[in-house]
């Protein structure tokens, strides 16, 4: 197979790992040194043409061939047939209304968020119960690590120059998570994005890290349960005060007794756009985007009325609910994760091709 | 043992630019203004424009305030801006 990335050569498998540091090929964690082998069996298994390019990485526009995706995705631990989730995973990211160029650069603390639904959850053993976030899985570690080191080494987004990101968060080594199809009472979200059941999908958003939420979803009713959600939503510190978008991720207990209650998923996302407001003497004391901003708060409402209310969520499309999480405690634990805000990026999703083998 | 690591940067997309021309004076050129109107750069930004115009007296200014401060302004817009103006100045408020 003719490859054709420059080479460079180490004695053991010590220094590999260092030159992999010395070369700036990694954002502080150690990765698998790329040998030849390992991304040819990456290529071989998706049985494309190395040299095909998938896009510009911004905001250094690093090309993204299928060679370049597979180097990266071997440093990130990536068995081969996770890489077709990392390519349309890319793919999505690389969607104009996306705005990769911002989210690399923005002072915000938003990365992409991959989520994946679909068959192929199940298939490659994703982790959709405790912990859904955290560790302990490899496809959402790995696949998630690819999506970094594609977004460093071909996108050159290193702290301080040009990511101005101010506070960071630690999803961005790794932010990945699987929608669990057993635990949602609701519609999985490939079928919701408008494909086949039998698809596997990726949905991005640029998304701040997960702000954990007890929603008391073992003893409480769903109307408390949605009021302790909303309030989660509408902080006066919260880019979603200027629209946006954001995830939601209800744990399974969450989902289940709000869906007992007799709420679809649509009607949850309602009911959280009428509860999650919060008034004008309020909202005017706190920080926002220039008032020509068509996502400014005061075309929502009416800006001289102190008691006027401003949603935080202005359509069902600007809030994804997705179901994962351990069962755990009465505490019924939820997560928030919030997004950039007054459309800066929109969120996109890309149905994953697998290799016909 | 050898180990032979493959570089994961690959390369870097060409642009293609138009050959810069450096002006001598600006005085009576025409001006274009990009800015991203975000609001910690509002008050300096007017400044500036006054300023300019103060200053350099420009023949014709050309505005584009991004509404959206966080996305590329339109590329029609900005194709049109680069032929009506001699020179630019890119506001980047955050």
């Amino acid at each position: 197979m003719q490859l054709a990335s420059r080479v460079f050569e180490s004695n053991d498998i010590q220094s590999a790992i260092e030159l992999c540091y010395e070369r700036k090929w990694t954002d502080g964690l150690p990765v698998v040194p790329p040998t030849a082998d390992a991304v040819e069996r990456i290529v071989k298994h998706l049985g494309r043409d190395p040299q095909e390019v998938i896009g510009m990485v911004p905001p250094r526009d690093g090309v993204a061939t299928i060679e370049t995706i597979a180097i990266n995705c071997v440093m990130a631990g990536c068995k081969p047939e996770y890489v077709p989730i990392v390519i349309a995973a890319l793919q999505a990211i690389l969607e104009e209304k996306f705005n990769i160029n911002g989210v690399q650069t923005t002072t915000h603390s938003c990365a992409p968020l991959v989520i994946v639904s679909g068959p192929a959850v199940k298939t490659l053993g994703f982790n959709t119960k405790e912990c859904a976030f955290g560790h302990g899985c490899r496809p959402s570690a790995t696949i998630g690590r690819a999506v970094r080191l594609i977004l460093w080494n071909l996108g050159g987004g290193f702290p301080g120059e040009p990511c101005k990101t101010t506070q960071g968060h630690p999803g961005y080594y790794s932010f990945c998570i699987a929608d669990d199809e057993e635990a949602n009472p609701w519609q999985t979200l490939n079928v919701e994005l408008g494909y086949g059941a039998d698809e596997t999908v990726v949905a991005v958003h640029a998304v701040a890290g997960p702000q954990v939420i007890e929603t008391g979803a073992g003893y409480l009713s769903a109307d408390t349960i949605l009021t302790i959600l909303a309030d989660s939503i509408a902080s006066l510190g919260s880019s979603g005060i200027c629209g946006g978008d954001m995830v939601m991720v209800l744990g399974p207990m969450a989902a289940r007794n709000i869906a007992n209650a007799g709420f679809s998923k649509s009607d949850v996302k309602r009911e959280l756009m009428r509860r999650a407001t919060r008034p004008v003497r309020e909202i005017k004391r706190g920080p926002a985007i220039h008032e020509s901003h068509p996502m400014h708060w005061k075309y929502q409402t009416d800006p001289t009325n102190d008691d006027a209310r401003v949603p935080y969520i202005r359509s069902e499309e600007e809030i994804q609910i997705v179901v994962a999480g351990g069962w755990g405690s009465g505490g019924g634990f939820s997560s928030l994760c919030e997004g950039w805000g007054a459309n800066r990026g929109r969120p996109t999703h890309r149905k994953v091709v697998f290799p016909q083998n | 043992m050898t180990i032979r690591l493959l570089d994961p940067t690959g390369t870097v997309a060409r642009v293609e630019r138009r050959e810069e021309l450096p002006l001598d004076e600006l005085k009576g050129k025409r001006v274009g203004y990009i800015f991203n109107q975000h609001k910690s750069g509002l008050a300096f930004w007017a400044a500036l424009e006054e300023q300019i115009e103060k200053q350099f007296g420009p023949a014709s200014v050309v505005r584009i305030y991004k509404e959206n401060t966080w996305a590329p302004a339109p590329k029609a817009e900005m194709a049109k801006l680069i032929e009506d103006i001699d020179y630019a100045l890119v506001g980047l408020a955050a």
